[in-house]
């Protein structure tokens, strides 16, 4: 395991500890649990007259999950060890500190572990007076068939959820319309990933699973889930052919539909691969009638040092472009995510 | 034994006996758990139980319904797991369901192990024969309901419940593991019997070793 690290048994504390110094004034620790400081708010939460939006998870995955807390995106974060469920107290605590009155959006990723805890941190805050309502990210076309849609794990296409409730709670809408919008970014995002490598998690010191040096598996999960197709490695346009052909055939995408595509590295696969992946994905989708409105290319949703990518396409309405092209800021969005005035790409 | 209903100080006082005993049998289940799980039940159970009774001199005062919930949460909050998760459910939906009642009989008392097993089979999404909780605790309450339309009071109905759950967390000796960790741990899982099932039955048998100390101190 060649890591930059001091140890594993500090590898969580120690990158909060190195965020918290790199955006002070952002984002504000909530008083530590059993171990160590797992939750995070925005510097000035609870926003009166907002929804407050909560998400969380395990470590491993930045800009997920941290990285979309900030003005027109989420407002508190329960940080899990890596791969690892964060507990249903840290979240219950970051509820606490980000409830205005207006009651608290639960956006995260469908794995077992974080709905129990987080389903258990909603019951207690409901308890002590708090509405809370859950959303849940469920894109991976891969994980389950569309017959089992709600069974579906939660990968890379959450940023759009996370973009657009954000929107909306910034609007100072119910907690009703930020869930329904969160719930119609999930229903209209899909997506797929391939994975090139494992990746190591610090305190297990070995990958998490083989990969041979000359193979690739598609539907591959960002915790290393079981994929469906595992074999040679093929061209990055076959890849993308077969990965974009899977994502419009599921919802399905069809022709005159208008979309936002998500082109997400897994943490090792360098920015020129993704952009000789969007290309093809762009011409694809064009010749299937698809229009494209926007592209993000860059890392959203990581697996530590995994190489790979994922692809989520969003269908757009009316109502959705305008969310999604609403200001927003957190200090880990390095890309524009604001559509600039004039109307360029 | 006593037929007096509990009240929620000798509720607490039950509980000091309770935490007691199961933290003397943390080391049977952290075996069992071994085998079909990730062997951390023995710790979950002594931390939890160590922090309830910590807790129980600061509930003074509160309700039977309120110390239920509250030692629930206490468990997870000590020992936050998947089982932690569980208890505290059991708990808060048991304690809900004696909510505004200032004693707790055996009525209450069945009303509550049928009120926790339904939240553990909802969050769970699990039902008998599974190879889980559940395998004991819906006996439990079976046997327990039964006993008191028997006319049985506090004895009869705890002996049942403990009985009925003691032989329902050894009738899944040979299940098919359907969640957790012992679905992926293949036939050792399978001949082991359900550390989470198990918890119950010793859970049960300290809480009519607890009744019989009341009525000693009575």
């Amino acid at each position: 395991m060649k890591k930059i690290l001091n140890s594993p048994d500090a590898y969580v504390d120690e990158m909060i500890e190195g965020i918290l110094a790199a955006f002070p004034g952002h984002l504000r620790a909530v008083a530590a649990s059993e171990r160590g400081i797992r939750g995070i708010v925005v510097a000035g939460a609870p926003i009166e007259g907002k929804v407050g939006i909560a998400t969380g998870g395990g470590s491993g995955h930045l800009p997920l999950f941290l990285g979309y807390l900030g003005s027109g995106l989420a407002d508190g974060v329960a940080v899990g060890d890596v791969f690892s469920s964060p507990s249903a107290q840290e979240m219950l605590e970051v509820t606490r500190q980000i409830d205005s009155g207006k009651g608290v959006l639960y956006l995260y990723g469908n794995y077992g572990g974080d709905v129990l805890n987080f389903d258990m941190a909603a019951e207690m805050a409901e308890a002590e007076g708090i509405r809370v309502a859950t959303a849940l990210g469920a894109d991976d076309v891969a994980s389950a068939p569309a017959e089992a849609l709600e069974t579906r794990r939660g990968i890379a296409g959450i940023f759009f959820a996370y973009k657009l409730a954000g929107a909306k709670a910034a609007q100072g809408a119910s907690l009703e319309d930020v869930k329904r919008i969160a719930d119609a970014a999930g229903a209209n995002t899909r997506s797929m990933g391939v994975a090139l490598s494992p990746c190591t998690i610090p305190a297990a010191g070995v990958p998490t699973f083989e990969l041979g040096e000359t193979e690739m598996e598609i539907g591959m999960g960002i915790h290393g889930e079981r994929g469906i197709e595992r074999g040679p490695l093929k061209t990055a346009d076959e890849i993308v052919d077969a990965m974009v052909e899977k994502v419009v055939n599921d919802l399905p995408f069809a022709p005159n539909d208008q979309v936002a595509v998500l082109i997400n590295g897994l943490g090792a696969t360098a920015p020129s691969e993704l952009y000789i992946m969007y290309r093809r994905a762009a011409r694809l989708l064009e010749s299937n009638g698809i229009e494209v409105y926007r592209a993000f290319v860059g890392e959203y949703a990581t697996s530590m040092e995994m190489k790979g990518a994922s692809i989520s396409l969003l269908r757009l309405d009316a109502e959705l472009r305008e969310l999604l092209d609403a200001p927003c800021y957190s200090p880990f969005l390095l890309q524009q995510v604001q559509r600039p005035a004039g109307g360029s790409a | 034994m006593s037929s007096k209903p509990l009240s929620a100080e000798r509720l607490r006082a039950a509980f000091r006996t309770i935490a007691t005993d199961m933290k003397a049998r943390s080391e049977e289940l952290r075996e069992l758990d071994a085998a079909c799980g990730d062997g951390d039940l023995g710790i979950t159970v002594t931390k939890g139980f160590t922090a309830i009774e910590e807790t129980l001199s600061r509930l003074e005062g509160e309700s039977p319904s309120r110390s239920l919930k509250s030692l629930g949460i206490t468990f997870n909050n000590a020992a936050a797991s998947t089982f932690g998760v569980f208890f505290a459910t059991a708990f808060m939906h048991a304690g809900k369901s004696v909510e505004g009642a200032d004693e707790i009989t055996e009525e209450g008392f069945c009303a509550m192990l049928a009120s926790a097993a339904e939240g553990i089979a909802t969050r769970g999404r699990a039902k008998v024969g599974d190879k889980t909780i559940l395998d004991a605790l819906v006996p439990a309450h079976r046997a327990a309901q039964e006993a008191v339309d028997s006319g049985g009071t506090w004895p009869e109905v705890l002996a049942a419940a403990a009985g009925a759950a003691r032989e329902g967390a050894e009738r899944t000796r040979g299940l098919e593991p359907k969640h957790g960790r012992a679905r992926w741990l293949g036939d050792q899982a399978k001949e082991t019997q359900d550390a989470g099932a198990t918890f119950v039955s010793f859970f049960l048998e300290a809480c009519l070793h607890a009744a019989q100390e009341l009525t000693k101190g009575e």
